[in-house]
C-alpha cells in the first residue's frame, strides 16, 4: 500500500531565516505521527506546508502517492484542526460542520444569498448534508450543541465541533496543530484519550503537531522530533525515550527531564565522571568532554559506598503519588543538580539533607559526544562506579 | 475633591447622616458627575426645548408662549419640508456609498504590503482637509467652462454639465463631495476591523474549500466585519445628517438645495428667529436619535456573536 504522506527534501525559509532544511519523511496509512520540538523548530510550518497553506521553497509533498505541490488545500483531501479551533463565529455548530460539504457539492451561485433559491437541486443536497452532519455529530456526541454558536460553547465543546468539521469530508489525512493546548489540564488528558480512540475508529492517518512531549508519547505510533528546522530523530515513543539520537532529543523527551552529567573520555576510551571511572568504554574516539545522560528512574542511591562514587545531597523531596522525586545537589559540583525517581517508601529514608552515593547500571546510561550526538557504548569496564553488585 | 474629603476615614459627617449612611455617601460620590451632566448636556437641551415652544427672537422685547405652534409651522413650511427631503436624499446617497466605498478601498489597501502606508495617507488626506477650503477647489473642478471635470466630459463627447447650478444635480454633487471627504475615515475604521480578523479563520476557510475571493469574503471577512460596519454606518449617517459646510459655501441653499442644518442656521442666525430654529433643532435631534437607536438595537442583535 502507498504511503499516506511522503515528504522529500522539504526546505523553507522566510526571507533570510531558514525554517526547514531538507526534511524527508514517510508516513504509512493509519499512522498517528506526532511532530514535536521546541517552539520555533519549524513543526507548524511543516504542517502548513503539508496542508498547502504555505509553499515550500524546495522539495516535494506526496499525499497518497500523488504529488500535491500545485494543489490547493481543498484539492489535497486533507482536514486540519487548528489550535484556536478557527470556528466561524457567526455560524452555528451545524453550519460550521456543514460548510466543507456545501462548498464541495454546491456551486458558488447556489451558496449566494437570494440567488441560491433559484437552484432546484439545492434542497435535496442540503437535506443530505444535514443528515451527514447529524451522523458526525452523533459520533462525537455533540448533537445537543448543533444549534449553538461557538461563543456559547466551552473549550472542549468547540474542540469537538472543530473535529466534526474536519471529519465530515472523510479525508484520508488529518492535520492537527496543537489542538489541545487551549484546554485546561484535566480536559486535555480526557481529550487525549478521545483523540486516540477517534484515530482507532476512523483508521485515518493523523499528523499531530505538539510541543508537549507527554501528548506525543501517549498518543502517537511514531514521533518525529524537529530541532532547528531539521529532523532530529524519528521513531516510536519507546525508541526516542530509550535510545535518543542526540542530547536535544534526550532532554526534550521524558518528564522529569533526563539528568545530564558532565563527563570526560580519556585516551584509553574509558568514561570518567569527575575523576571516577563510570564503567563505560568507548574505544576509537578522541579523548575529550562528553555528556552522560541518566533517566531519573535509572539512578541508584547508595547509603553505603563500597568504592569511590560521586556524592549528592537531597535538597527537596516531592510526593507524586506512587513515586517520589528527589532533587539532589552534587557534593563536588554544587551547580549540577540531579533528579531521581524512586518508588514511594515508608522507611523514613531519603530525607532532605542526607547524602548518598550516585550509581547506575551502565547499560542504562546514555553517552553523547561533544556535538551532542549519541555515542555507541561498546562495553563496560570491570571498575564500575556504583553499579549494583 | 469635596466628595473625597467628605468620605475621609474618620467619616464624622457620614456617621451623623442617619438614614442610610451608604446611601448618602453614594449620592455624594455621584454628585459631581451628575452636576456636570446636568450643566453640560441636560440643561442646554432643556433650554432648547423651552425655546422651541416660544417665539423668542434676539433683541425682542417680549416673549410669547406658542406651545406647539413652531412645530406646526415647520411641518407646513415648504422650505423646511424641502430641507428635510433633501437631507434624507443626501443621507440615502452618502450612507450606502460611504460604507461600501470605504469597505472597498479598505479591502484594496489591506491587500497591499509595501505601498499600503502611501494609500492610507492618500485616502485619509481629504478627511484632514477643511471642507470649506476644499469646496473652493471643487467649485473650480466642477465649473461648467473652466473645470477639468467638464473638460473631460466634453472630450469624451458628453454635453457640458452645470453640477453646481442645475437644481436636480445639486444634492448628488454635494453627496459626491461629502463621500470624497468621508471615505478615508471609513477606510481607516474598516482597516482596523480587517486587521483584527484572526488569520486562522482564513486558513480554515481555505482548508474547507472556501478559499476563493468571493467565498473568503462571504464566509470570513464580511461576517467578521459586521460590528465595524455597524459602527461605520452609525457615524456615517450622523455625519451625513449634519451636512452643512458644502451647502453654505457652494450653493447657499439656492435652487432648492436647503438641508436641515442650513435651514436651522438661516432661521437662527440670519433671521434671528431663535424660537423657530430651536424647534427645527428639536426635530433634527429627534431624527438623529431615532435613526441611531434603530441602528443600534436592530443591527446590534445581528452583528455580535
Amino acid at each position: 500500500m502507498e504511503n499516506s504522506l511522503e515528504l522529500a527534501g522539504i526546505t523553507k525559509a522566510f526571507g533570510r531565516t531558514g525554517v526547514l532544511a531538507d526534511i524527508d519523511l514517510a508516513v504509512q496509512p493509519g499512522e498517528f505521527l506526532s511532530l514535536v520540538g521546541p517552539s520555533g523548530c519549524g513543526k507548524s510550518t511543516l504542517l502548513r506546508i503539508i496542508a498547502g497553506l504555505e509553499h515550500q521553497d524546495a522539495g516535494q509533498v506526496r499525499i497518497a502517492g500523488r504529488v500535491v505541490d500545485r494543489l490547493s488545500p481543498r484539492a489535497r483531501n486533507i482536514a486540519m484542526v487548528f489550535q484556536n479551533y478557527a470556528l466561524y463565529p457567526h455560524m452555528s455548530a451545524s453550519e460550521n460542520i456543514a460548510l466543507p460539504l456545501k462548498v464541495d457539492r454546491l456551486s458558488l451561485a447556489e451558496r449566494l444569498p437570494l440567488l441560491r433559491y433559484l437552484s432546484p437541486r439545492r434542497p435535496r443536497i442540503e437535506r443530505d448534508i444535514v443528515e451527514e452532519v447529524g451522523k458526525v455529530a452523533e459520533a462525537l456526541q455533540i448533537e445537543p450543541l448543533l444549534a449553538r454558536k461557538p461563543g456559547q460553547l466551552s473549550g472542549g465543546q468547540r474542540q469537538r465541533v472543530a473535529l466534526a468539521r474536519a471529519m465530515v469530508r472523510q479525508p484520508s489525512l488529518f492535520l492537527m496543530d496543537e489542538p489541545l493546548s487551549n484546554l485546561d489540564a484535566q480536559l486535555r488528558v480526557h481529550m487525549r484519550d478521545e483523540l486516540t480512540d477517534l484515530h482507532r475508529r476512523l483508521g485515518a492517518t493523523f499528523i499531530y503537531v505538539t510541543h508537549d512531549q507527554i501528548e506525543a508519547m501517549t498518543m502517537s505510533s511514531r514521533i518525529a522530533m524537529l530541532d532547528g528546522g531539521q529532523l532530529a530523530q524519528i521513531g516510536s515513543p519507546a525508541e526516542l525515550y530509550e535510545r535518543p539520537a542526540s542530547l536535544v532529543v534526550a532532554r526534550f523527551i521524558g518528564s522529569p527531564a533526563i539528568n545530564i552529567l558532565p563527563a570526560r573520555l580519556d585516551a584509553s576510551g574509558s568514561v570518567l565522571v569527575g575523576n571516577l571511572p563510570a564503567g563505560l568504554v568507548v574505544p576509537g574516539r578522541i579523548a575529550g568532554p562528553v555528556s552522560l545522560g541518566l533517566r531519573p528512574e535509572h539512578v541508584r542511591l547508595h547509603a553505603v559506598c563500597e568504592r569511590p562514587m560521586p556524592m549528592a545531597t537531597i535538597r527537596r523531596s516531592e510526593h507524586h503519588g506512587a513515586d517520589r522525586l528527589l532533587h539532589l545537589d552534587l557534593v563536588e559540583d554544587r551547580k549540577a543538580g540531579l533528579i531521581v525517581r524512586i518508588p514511594q517508601d515508608d522507611s523514613g529514608r531519603y530525607q532532605p539533607g542526607e547524602t548518598y552515593g550516585i550509581g547506575f547500571a551502565p547499560e542504562k546510561a546514555h553517552l553523547f559526544d561533544g556535538d551532542g550526538m549519541r555515542m555507541a557504548v561498546t562495553g563496560t569496564a570491570p571498575a564500575r562506579i556504583g553499579a549494583a553488585a | 475633591m469635596t466628595a473625597l474629603s467628605l468620605g475621609a476615614p474618620d467619616g464624622r459627617l457620614l456617621r451623623l447622616a442617619w438614614p442610610g449612611r451608604d446611601g448618602i455617601a453614594g449620592a455624594l460620590f455621584v454628585l459631581p458627575a451628575t452636576l456636570l451632566l446636568l450643566a453640560i448636556i441636560l440643561a442646554p437641551l432643556l433650554c432648547l426645548l423651552v425655546l422651541s415652544l416660544t417665539d423668542y427672537e434676539i433683541g425682542a422685547l417680549q416673549i410669547r408662549w406658542l406651545g406647539l405652534g413652531n412645530f406646526e409651522k415647520a411641518l407646513s413650511d415648504p422650505v423646511f419640508r424641502r430641507a428635510m427631503g433633501n437631507t434624507l436624499f443626501y443621507v440615502a446617497l452618502v450612507l450606502p456609498g460611504g460604507v461600501l466605498l470605504g469597505l472597498l478601498v479598505a479591502l484594496l489597501v489591506h491587500g497591499r504590503t509595501r505601498s499600503r502606508a502611501f494609500y492610507e495617507v492618500a485616502y485619509f488626506l481629504p478627511v484632514t482637509a477643511t471642507l470649506i477650503a476644499m469646496a473652493a477647489v471643487w467649485q473650480f473642478l466642477l465649473h461648467p467652462k473652466l473645470g477639468p471635470v467638464n473638460g473631460l466630459l466634453r472630450a469624451v463627447g458628453f454635453p457640458e454639465t452645470a453640477f453646481i447650478s442645475e437644481p436636480s444635480l445639486l444634492i448628488p454633487t454635494l453627496a459626491v463631495i461629502g463621500l470624497w471627504n468621508l471615505i478615508g475615515f471609513n477606510m481607516i475604521l474598516f482597516l482596523a476591523g480587517l486587521t483584527a480578523i484572526p488569520r486562522d479563520l482564513y486558513d480554515a476557510a481555505e482548508i474547507d474549500g472556501a478559499g476563493g475571493p468571493i467565498d473568503r469574503f462571504l464566509t470570513v471577512t464580511w461576517p467578521q466585519l459586521a460590528p465595524t460596519t455597524m459602527f461605520v454606518a452609525v457615524t456615517t449617517s450622523i455625519t451625513a445628517f449634519k451636512v452643512f459646510d458644502t451647502v453654505a459655501v457652494l450653493t447657499r441653499g439656492r435652487d432648492g438645495s436647503e438641508v436641515l442644518l442650513y435651514a436651522i442656521y438661516l432661521e437662527g442666525f440670519q433671521y434671528f428667529k431663535i424660537g423657530y430654529s430651536a424647534a427645527l433643532t428639536v426635530i433634527f435631534l429627534a431624527f438623529m436619535l431615532a435613526f441611531s437607536v434603530f441602528q443600534a438595537f436592530q443591527l446590534d442583535r445581528r452583528v455580535h456573536y
